[in-house]
């Protein structure tokens, strides 16, 4: 079973007296640990579908199915736990909560999900020591680097071994070289886990990369 | 006599109606006058009060953005969000909630929507958890900036606030244990008698209890160093990148960035690079926000790789 399927996806935003449709019908599936990069310039609406996917907000026409679950017959509360269970996200900004610490900050959302903390920690530790980070554990997040603060949203989006990572521009505010050192980073620890990620880029370089490359083009997939 | 009377007392009555006239005719001009100048002076009556409306309006605002009543429905929805992202326990949280302190440093109402009545505002929020439970790393008290949105329910119920950007309390919140000391008795909310110890199920204590020690103090976060000397800092985005640990570390790798392209670019393109910087200082130092800025920020990396790459198009 796919671990995503959209079909039809639409999402249009009103602006003044004019609607605007970002997603024209986006039909999409990614299979169990493929890597599937979202190409398209900016403002091709890469953000807008991750968003979607990502169940992050509501207002879209057509059908998302995560691990067969239909989106549109969840609540509030669904959307959480479908959140909570199956999705990890890395952005373009870290994120990281600025008064924990790397380990705290990949801790966290294990501990959200009811691991047992001295679990929590072992997996944090081995995320970040994988990602080069041994001796970075008790910095916060002010006291790292830029690259070494998108490592530690990147342990911190596969720390709960999600089937599916989202991830938009993941290296997007990182210096051309940092960037491509996170980014091999980023994507043999996904490839390690087998998960399945959606990255959404406008490098070309990056997203050959990746196991299949799909266009966002006028709101549709080309 | 009869023509005698005539002419005796004719004269007499058209002298008086001429002197009576003008004497009417200059006491109207004197009104008009008085009540020209007398409707001037309460136009201005009344723009004064309208200033003091306002100003009383906008007071009875910000008061919305730091009275107890918001801080506590702001720690409610706190409470019942960090439950919702558990996926358990919202019978105990919402017990919690009314044991726990929520304070509120520089609360400032950032802008008010006069369509709908919704205040906008900012500040810094420490939650102070009772003692008995903690969140990851043993700590007893949650600090993070803040925005909140204080409006009358649609219903008519009364005030609601709206969140926007709560994850850095809620995400570690919801990792709320007990840790190994008796929940002391709390003392009731005001109208409730409910004062069972709440009942958290969850997984063991992440760290030693923390009972003997004080309630940890939370302690800020310490600002990066960006790329320039902050104690020359002038301008506005300046001063808040040099308040900002996020904005100073990108301040930091922009220029990283810049200093790369301008050493491997041709002539063309660091004149490109020098060109759009002062653009971007511009639009930055305009920015009512850091959320702006770091979107500033984030374009302006993208702009130096695409001007780099020699795929730079000027701006439409």
């Amino acid at each position: 079973m796919p671990i995503l399927v959209t079909d039809d996806l639409k999402r249009s935003f009103v602006q003044g007296d004019a609607t605007i449709e970002v997603l024209r019908g986006v039909n999409l599936t990614v299979a169990p640990g493929e890597i599937v990069a979202l190409l398209g310039p900016s403002g091709s609406g890469k953000s807008t579908l991750l968003q979607a996917v990502g169940l992050l907000e509501g207002g879209f026409e057509g059908s998302i199915r995560l691990a067969g679950e239909e989106a549109a017959q969840l609540d509030d509360e669904g959307r959480t736990r479908v959140r909570r269970e199956l999705l990890g996200f890395v952005y373009q900004f870290h994120h990281l909560l600025p008064e924990f610490n790397a380990v705290e900050n990949v801790v966290l959302p294990q501990l959200v999900r009811g691991t047992e903390p001295d679990a929590a920690r072992e997996r944090a530790r081995q995320l970040l020591g994988v990602l080069g980070l041994s001796e970075r554990l008790d910095h916060r997040p002010s006291k790292l680097s830029g690259g070494e603060q998108q490592r530690v949203a990147v342990a911190r989006a596969l720390a709960n071994k999600p089937p599916l990572v989202l991830a938009d521009e993941p290296t997007g505010n990182l210096d051309e070289q940092t960037a491509e050192i996170v980014f091999a980073e980023f994507l043999g620890l996904v490839r390690g886990e087998g998960t399945a990620a959606l990255v959404a880029t406008h490098n070309e370089r990056l997203a050959a990369r990746m196991d299949r490359v799909v266009r966002l083009h006028d709101g549709r997939l080309e | 006599m009869g023509p005698d009377y005539d002419r005796g007392v004719q004269p007499p009555v058209r002298r008086l109606n001429w002197t009576t006239i003008a004497l009417i005719g200059g006491l109207f001009l004197l009104v008009l006058v008085i009540a020209y100048f007398a409707t001037r002076g309460n136009a201005d009556q009344d723009k004064l009060t309208n200033a003091n409306v306002t100003a009383s309006t906008a007071a009875s605002h910000e008061k919305a953005c730091a009275s107890k009543a918001t801080y506590d429905l702001i720690k409610r929805e706190l409470f019942k969000r960090a439950a919702q992202l558990r996926g358990s326990d919202q019978a105990a949280f919402d017990r919690l909630s009314g044991y726990s302190v929520a304070r509120m440093e520089n609360p400032v109402m950032e802008r008010e929507d006069r369509t709908t009545g919704a205040v906008h505002c900012s500040g810094s929020l420490s939650l102070d958890l009772p003692p008995g439970v903690a969140v990851v790393g043993g700590r007893r008290t949650i600090v993070a900036d803040l925005d909140y949105t204080v409006q009358q329910a649609a219903d008519g119920s009364g005030p609601v606030v709206l969140l926007s950007n709560a994850d850095a309390i809620i995400t570690p919140l919801a990792t709320l244990v007990r840790v190994g000391q008796p929940a002391p008795e709390p003392t009731p909310p005001a109208g409730t008698t409910e004062v069972e110890t709440p009942a958290i199920v969850a997984p063991a204590p992440v760290v030693p209890p923390p009972a003997a020690s004080p309630v940890p103090t939370p302690s800020r976060p310490v600002g990066g160093q960006p790329s320039f000397n902050c104690a020359n800092a002038r301008t506005r985005g300046e001063i808040a990148v040099c308040g900002d640990a996020e904005l100073a570390t990108l301040d930091r790798n922009m220029a990283v960035q810049y200093g790369r392209a301008v050493a491997g670019g041709s002539a063309e393109q660091r004149d490109l690079l020098r060109e759009t910087r002062d653009r971007f200082v511009r639009y930055r130092d305009r920015c009512p926000d850091r959320q702006c800025m770091a979107a500033a920020y984030a374009g302006r990396m993208r702009e130096i790789r695409d001007i780099a790459e020699g795929r730079w198009q000027p701006p439409r």
